[in-house]
């Protein structure tokens, strides 16, 4: 997890309205990739990213005054970040269509299913994955935070978050050799 | 324990299947498609999104928070500009009406007698004017008559029944 000291207090910021922005500007710069690229990993799609992270980041601004400087951020950025992308994604009805692509794959005419397509694989299997599964996963896996994080995040037990990424994998390995059998 | 939850155990920790693996080809041949897709999973985090997706992020944004505090300068302005014609209606309502100019009558001073007065006629009854609608106030009428002293002023305060 990165590290994070809060300093959101920017009420107090010197020079008013446009330190405020400047020292917000700079809190959007040093949390960006964390909210952006796991909006995208949730969601699959930059565009839903970008108005997940846009929405992530309006909720900051929105709270920054009722923040205290000893609380770490990332946590905070994390939970918000699964649950507007969990709206989000409910929002979208054509989202789980998207996965009828998923075995586009087959077509390729490699023998060998090297890494860059298995990660191709892997990312339209993770669109198939009930939310809380594929968040775990996500940020357990490709986050890289601990079991006891990711439980923090999702106000869950580490029993639940273990669960629930043992089936992420079983299941995303189960998409990735469906989509092996179909090319055979 | 059959296969089937080996594979759970394999895909949550697979360090403690080793004993199983050793002896089951099937499970191994598991372990090794869960370790490439577990591969490729974890390759996932070097991905990243370009560049020009946190510019553009940082653009709406910053562009939204801007919006948001004009939004909120002109609701207080607004509330402000309420608030103050509320208290000045408020205040003007409260106050007491301005002073009522008197009017000014100016009495005339008598005739100067020069002939010997006629007969005295039978004395005309004078009607009594018809009272005069006063408006609607608490406060008095205030006539003043002017006299040829100047050191004479008659001042009339007149009630709302026109006494």
């Amino acid at each position: 997890m990165e590290p994070t000291e809060l300093a959101l207090n920017m009420a107090d910021a010197p020079g008013g309205e446009l330190d405020e922005r400047a020292t917000f500007e700079q809190l959007l710069v040093r949390h960006q990739r964390l909210v952006l690229a796991t909006a995208w990993r949730l969601l699959g799609n930059i565009e839903d990213a970008q108005d997940a992270a846009q929405d992530v980041f309006l909720r900051l601004h929105k709270y920054r005054d009722r923040w205290d400087e000893s609380r770490e951020l990332a946590p905070w950025l994390y939970r918000a970040t699964v649950n507007v992308c969990q709206d989000l994604r409910r929002r979208r009805v054509e989202f789980a269509l998207e996965a009828a692509d998923e075995l586009s794959v087959a077509a390729q005419a490699d023998e060998t299913l090297d890494l860059e397509t298995r990660k191709r694989l892997v990312r339209e299997g993770l669109k198939t994955l009930p939310e809380k599964e594929r968040a775990a996963v996500v940020l357990r896996d490709i986050e890289g935070l601990s079991t006891r994080e990711v439980a923090e995040i999702m106000g869950s037990s580490e029993v639940t978050v273990r669960s629930q990424v043992c089936m992420a994998r079983l299941k995303l390995k189960k998409y990735c050799d469906r989509a092996l059998r179909r090319r055979i | 324990m059959n296969c089937s939850e080996w594979e759970e155990r394999i895909a949550l920790e697979p360090a403690s299947a080793e004993v199983h693996l050793a002896e089951c080809a099937a499970c191994r041949t598991f372990a090794e498609e869960l370790r490439q897709t577990q591969a490729a999973l974890e390759g996932l985090r070097g991905e990243e999104p370009d560049e020009s997706n946190y510019v553009e992020l940082r653009a709406r944004v910053l562009d939204r928070v801007s919006s948001r505090r004009r939004r909120v300068w002109a609701y207080a302005t607004a509330a402000v500009l309420v608030a103050g014609l509320g208290i000045s209606a408020l205040w003007q309502s409260r106050s007491p009406e301005p002073a009522r100019t008197p009017v000014v009558a100016r009495v005339q001073p008598p005739p100067e007698p020069t002939a010997p007065p006629p007969a005295v006629a039978k004395p005309r009854r004078l009607r009594r004017p018809a009272p005069v609608a006063v408006a609607e106030s608490s406060e008095p009428i205030v006539v003043k008559m002017l006299t040829d002293d100047p050191d004479i002023v008659i001042f009339w305060l007149i009630d709302k029944k026109g006494d």
